[in-house]
């Protein structure tokens, strides 16, 4: 089912979405720690990402400080002629929007993916 | 068979490599349900999803994932695999196999709990908020405390003598994708591939022009001489009109005729020809694409409005403006965001957080915001890109896009054509695995 047009490919692992599985906070049964983002609210942003991000897909973006996110967002979305998806996609998003996605994504394990 | 706790463990090794991960899913996946780990606490909210697509089958592994002790899911489809209608258009030209487009439901089951019922949901019942589902073991009834339905779409029939086992749709993957794969592959010199695209709002915005030019490249790389003839409905291109455009217009000038503002009015199977307001046009090939509206289902439980053809929701929870512990997702609900696998995926994200949020007592998240990307195949060996976002306007009570978010590949290239997989697969994971 997994289509891949390089035939050889670096061995990528951990699978982002794993560890996303076992490293958030509610999981178990023991009272969680409450994240770093109190809400939901950046989790559900941030799991949009995840269509493109998971460990089959682009570049890994967890793992970052939230300093390093909100930055790279922030260039994208200024960049004077937007090129890529990205710089589109952080278009769509509102300064408060782009700080929750940060602060969540920086509470998840780094993912390998370097692709 | 592998246990979920060995399965985890072989996960979390790191000498485990992709190819040795993906054959252990497979053998996962042949597990289609295992009891969830019961919580001593309050009962689990009981939440049915139907439909394993990118909306049912994301809405079912986040709220395991998400919702875990809060939460029983089942997921049911007629189906323990899901074929993707993404990349299906690479199967029609031979690209691709339908293996690679095939993906089981089992993970869902293996790998984050969720019940796997393997059954036709034939009837909601929203007084008694249960839905009875039809299997090889006779009728289940279901009793829910949410119900997400994500049944996508289900076709409108034109006049005429309508037969899709000879001008088929392929419009929902499966046995009509291999079948107009057949038919293309037939194609001899000269012959007409003809397609007609219906009135927007239809599953997959870029999809018809998507068809369109892979089938074009077909006939120009096999030298055929052949055409492609489009009756489009719509106006003009309704995605990316401007890669579209350059398409018909320069890559495939001579063999696309795009004929926009040309309306199907009735369909002759048998002839392979469309009756329209530009008179009748006939191909070798009639890929047909009927008028679509919301799932069966849908409109059964009476979520439709009469002389409407989707479900009006409310886009903070997805829930059905007569129903609100029903919701429904992608294809099949009426906003006006597009019908699409990403935006299902995206939908079904904020559903899941809606429905948990309401097991706590609290009120949807206020300001969701819901994307869909996608890349195209223009040839066999470039692609093109779309993308465009969505917030919630608090005053129309809308999900609006964003136009700044919205644009389109500058030009179709064979890197977008490398990053087409590396995103499709990607959903593929994020929605299944």
């Amino acid at each position: 089912m997994f289509i891949c047009e390089r035939h050889v490919r670096v061995v990528k692992f951990p699978n982002l979405l794993l560890l996303v599985a076992v490293a958030v906070p509610w999981t178990g049964h023991a009272a969680p720690p409450e994240p770093v983002v109190a809400s939901t609210s950046g989790r559900l942003l941030a799991s949009t990402c995840f269509q493109c991000h998971s460990s089959s897909g682009f570049e890994g973006i967890t793992g970052e400080s939230p300093s390093e996110i909100i930055s790279e967002l922030t260039e994208m979305r200024t960049r004077r002629t937007p090129e890529g998806i990205m710089d589109l996609v952080a278009r769509g998003l509102s300064d408060a929007q782009i700080r929750e996605i940060a602060a969540y994504l920086a509470t998840l394990p780094e993912n390998k993916n370097e692709d | 068979m592998k246990t979920f706790s060995s399965l985890d463990h072989l996960l979390q090794s790191p000498g485990v490599d992709r190819r040795k991960f993906l054959k252990l899913l497979g053998l996962a996946g042949a597990t289609l349900a295992i009891p969830r780990r019961a919580s001593a606490a309050s009962p689990l909210a009981r939440i049915v999803v139907v439909g394993g697509g990118f909306g049912g089958a994301t809405a079912a592994k986040y709220l395991a994932l998400w919702g875990k002790d809060k939460v029983q899911v089942t997921l049911v489809d007629a189906s323990p695999q899901h074929i993707s209608c993404i990349l299906s258009n690479l199967v029609v030209t031979g690209k691709l196999g339908m293996a690679d487009i095939t993906i089981g439901l089992g993970t869902l089951a293996s790998k984050y709990g969720v019940n796997l019922l393997v059954g036709r949901a034939m009837e909601v019942n929203p007084p008694a908020k249960t839905v009875a589902v039809s299997t090889t073991g006779g009728t289940v009834t279901l009793p829910y405390d949410h119900l997400i339905l994500a049944p996508g779409i289900d076709f409108v029939t034109p006049a005429g003598n309508y037969d899709a086992s000879l001008t088929p749709h392929a419009w929902v993957a499966g046995p009509q994708t291999t079948l107009l794969k057949t038919q293309v592959e037939s194609l001899k010199k000269g012959e007409v591939f003809l397609m007609s695209i219906p009135k927007a709002p239809y599953r997959c915005p870029p999809g018809p022009y998507e068809r369109a030019c892979v089938i074009a490249d077909h006939i120009k790389r096999k030298k055929l001489r052949g055409k492609v003839i489009i009756c489009d409905a719509n106006p003009g291109i309704m995605a990316e009109p401007v890669g579209f455009g350059n398409a018909f217009t320069n890559t495939f000038k001579g063999i696309v005729e795009y004929k926009p503002n040309c309306a199907v009015q009735s369909v002759n199977s048998a002839t392979r020809s469309f009756v329209t307001n530009l008179g009748t046009i006939s191909g070798k090939v009639a890929n047909y694409l009927p008028d679509m509206k919301a799932g069966a289902l849908v409109s059964g439980a009476g979520l439709v409005d009469a002389g409407g053809r989707w479900a009006a929701v409310d886009p903070l929870s997805y829930g059905s403006v007569k129903y609100p512990e029903i919701h429904v997702i992608g294809d099949s609900q009426a906003t006006a965001q597009p019908k699409s696998g990403t935006m299902a995926n995206a939908q079904a994200k904020v559903c899941a957080d809606a429905i948990l949020r309401a097991i706590d007592g609290q009120s949807p998240n206020p300001s969701p915001v819901t994307m869909s990307a996608c890349y195209s195949p223009i040839t066999s060996k470039t692609a093109s890109w779309l993308t465009a976002s969505y917030q919630y306007d608090a005053v129309t009570r809308t999900m609006q896009r964003v136009d700044a978010s919205f644009g389109e590949a500058r030009a179709a290239s064979s890197e977008n054509y490398i990053d087409m997989f590396d995103w499709a697969n990607s959903l593929f994971e994020d929605t299944f695995l």
